[in-house]
């Protein structure tokens, strides 16, 4: 990856991607992981800007995809967390039991697969119509077509057009999560 | 970093999977991932359970678009672009007219030079052999010393040979729109700005470190007692002991003149008195008549004279004259005067990422002239 002229970064694997884009995408998310390990949302905004800032000087880093870069955010910014941590424990007083517990690799991995996990339904849902909107929401608690239906007060034909044109927008949301389409998301399984 | 990026894509998966249903290879991976532990179980039913509203109040309660502003405020600040019209104007982009003279220059149509296509980077070996810098190939064999290339850098570095007492001089040459870094054997960088050309010897043999420039460069040298660096230019030697320093021999404004960054230079020629140079200081000589047979000591804002490097034009009270000839070396274009115009002066600092179109706006808006860009060539109305 570099980041060459006008703000584009090129990953190895060929793919391009604006750094603005990936910046205002993904900032929300990287504060959020930040606020499993500190509490004040203003130093955890620094901490994100910073790391994306270390992206951005970095330009001689190869990264083969995008992937690479995120998990690389995700490593610097719990650096530096833990580094601000370690610096205002005497003032905070963090306990002992605290800091051995999010320095572990455990803390960082699960929060890395929390987050990641619940950005991308956040987003999801967040993009979509209201209609559709609740008919996911339904969904991801489980429900069926019918279920979802009666509790809508719409038709099952209803409820899963609504999916289809869900579906049809997270795959252009988030291409890089959707590689395939399946069409057995309509169905009931 | 391997085990943190299978983490990411187990989280892709699971969303994925909560959607709709996975292909069989994916489930495994998430079963797998299962299997393992018991804290990834509970990650997996942690998210089962997440409720929308609370996702929402969390990522809403972050002003993205603020922090996206004071990002790039932090990027920027070093290059500093100001158009008047922002309103921000006065502290950076300031004119004073000084009419001072009227400044006569008109070219007739018929004198008119059809510009070269955009120029290649050029290397010289010591054979004689004139070579494209786009065809020097990694580890290519010179008589003594070996060279690798980064095109991505647009950097040329030279290894010191083991032992070998042959003096072999390579010559490089940055056209005008060129711009070049250089890495010698001992580990001196230079930086090339446009329409320059250095030579210097593959390896550095015999008691002196000797090159010759011609145009404008930006030395680092490495430090070495032993062996004092010199750089050689038509009108001014300058002979340095390991320190960061400024050459510039294009005489845009009627002198030549060193700046030094760091350490400890003495500039010399022919029987004019020597001057030695302290850091923030400038040696001139004045190459058209008037004072042609001293250097002259100045302080300076060294930032300025090395802005270029850094990818910025930096003028400080600077006539307009003075301006588009550092523009036209850098965008290879000519500049033609249908009228008369007054000298104006500037004061700001442009950044060089701009296409020339933006650059002649920022000017125009500071002033009373018009450009109009055709090809290669700004007329000003």
């Amino acid at each position: 990856m570099t980041v060459g002229g006008k703000g584009h970064i090129c990953f190895a694997n060929g793919e391009e991607i604006l750094f603005k884009d990936f910046f205002k995408t993904n900032f929300a998310k990287f504060c959020v992981f930040a606020s499993k390990f500190i509490s004040d949302q203003f130093v955890c905004e620094d901490i994100v800007q910073d790391s994306f800032l270390k992206v951005w000087e970095s330009g001689e880093n190869m990264f083969d995809a995008e992937l690479s870069l995120v998990a690389f955010m995700y490593k610097t910014i719990r650096n530096k967390s833990l580094n601000h941590i370690k610096h205002v424990k005497i003032e905070e007083k963090y306990s002992e039991d605290f800091l051995q517990e999010v320095e572990s690799e455990e803390y960082l991995l699960s929060s890395v697969v929390n987050e990641e996990t619940n950005y991308l339904l956040y987003k999801a849902i967040k993009t979509l119509s209201p209609q559709c909107g609740q008919v996911i929401k339904l969904h991801l608690k489980g429900l069926k077509n019918k279920e979802i239906a009666e509790d809508l007060n719409l038709s099952v034909a209803t409820v899963k057009s609504h999916k289809m044109v869900a579906y049809k927008q997270l795959r252009e949301e988030l291409s890089e999560v959707f590689a395939v389409v399946t069409a057995l998301i309509i169905m009931d399984l | 970093m391997e085990l943190l990026k299978r983490h990411i894509k187990i989280a892709r998966l699971i969303f994925k999977q909560r959607f709709s249903d996975l292909e069989k290879d994916d489930n495994a991976q998430i079963d797998a991932w299962l299997e393992e532990k018991e804290e990834n179980r509970n990650v997996y039913q942690k998210i089962k359970e997440v409720e929308y509203s609370d996702l929402k109040h969390r990522y809403e309660g972050i002003d993205v678009d603020k922090n996206w502003k004071r990002f790039e405020s932090k990027t920027q600040s070093k290059k500093i672009r100001i158009l008047p019209s922002l309103g921000i104007a006065a502290s950076i982009a300031v004119i004073f007219t000084l009419s001072v003279f009227v400044y006569n220059n008109i070219y007739k149509e018929s004198e008119l030079i059809t510009l070269n296509p955009k120029q290649s980077v050029r290397l010289v070996l010591g054979s004689g052999e004139n070579i494209k810098i786009g065809d020097v190939k990694e580890g290519m064999k010179l008589a003594s010393g070996n060279i690798s290339v980064d095109s991505k850098e647009n950097k040329l570095v030279y290894s010191a040979s083991n032992g070998i007492d042959v003096i072999e001089n390579n010559t490089l040459i940055v056209p005008r729109a060129g711009f070049y870094h250089l890495v010698l054997s001992d580990g001196t960088k230079v930086w090339l700005n446009s329409d320059t050309k250095l030579t210097y010897p593959v390896s550095f043999v015999g008691d002196k470190r000797e090159v010759t420039l011609s145009g404008e460069a930006y030395f680092d040298v490495a430090h070495n007692k032993e062996k004092p660096f010199v750089v050689r230019t038509s009108d001014m030697d300058v002979r340095v002991l390991g320190t960061v320093f400024n050459v510039n021999t294009h005489g845009d404004n009627g002198n030549v003149f060193t700046v030094l960054v760091k350490g400890k230079v003495e500039v010399s020629k022919g029987n004019i008195p020597k001057l030695v140079l302290k850091p923030g200081q400038m040696a001139e000589r004045f190459v058209n008549g008037v004072g042609e047979n001293e250097f002259k000591l100045k302080e300076v804002d060294v930032s300025q004279y090395l802005a270029w490097k850094d990818g910025v034009f930096s003028f400080r009270g600077t006539s307009l004259s003075e301006i588009l000839r550092k523009i036209e070396r850098y965008y290879d274009v000519k500049t033609v005067y249908t009228r008369n115009i007054e000298e104006e002066y500037f004061t700001g600092d442009i950044s060089r990422d701009k296409s020339l179109k933006s650059v002649l706006n920022v000017l125009e808006l500071s002033t009373n002239v018009k450009f109009e860009l055709k090809g290669k060539r700004i007329y000003i109305k």
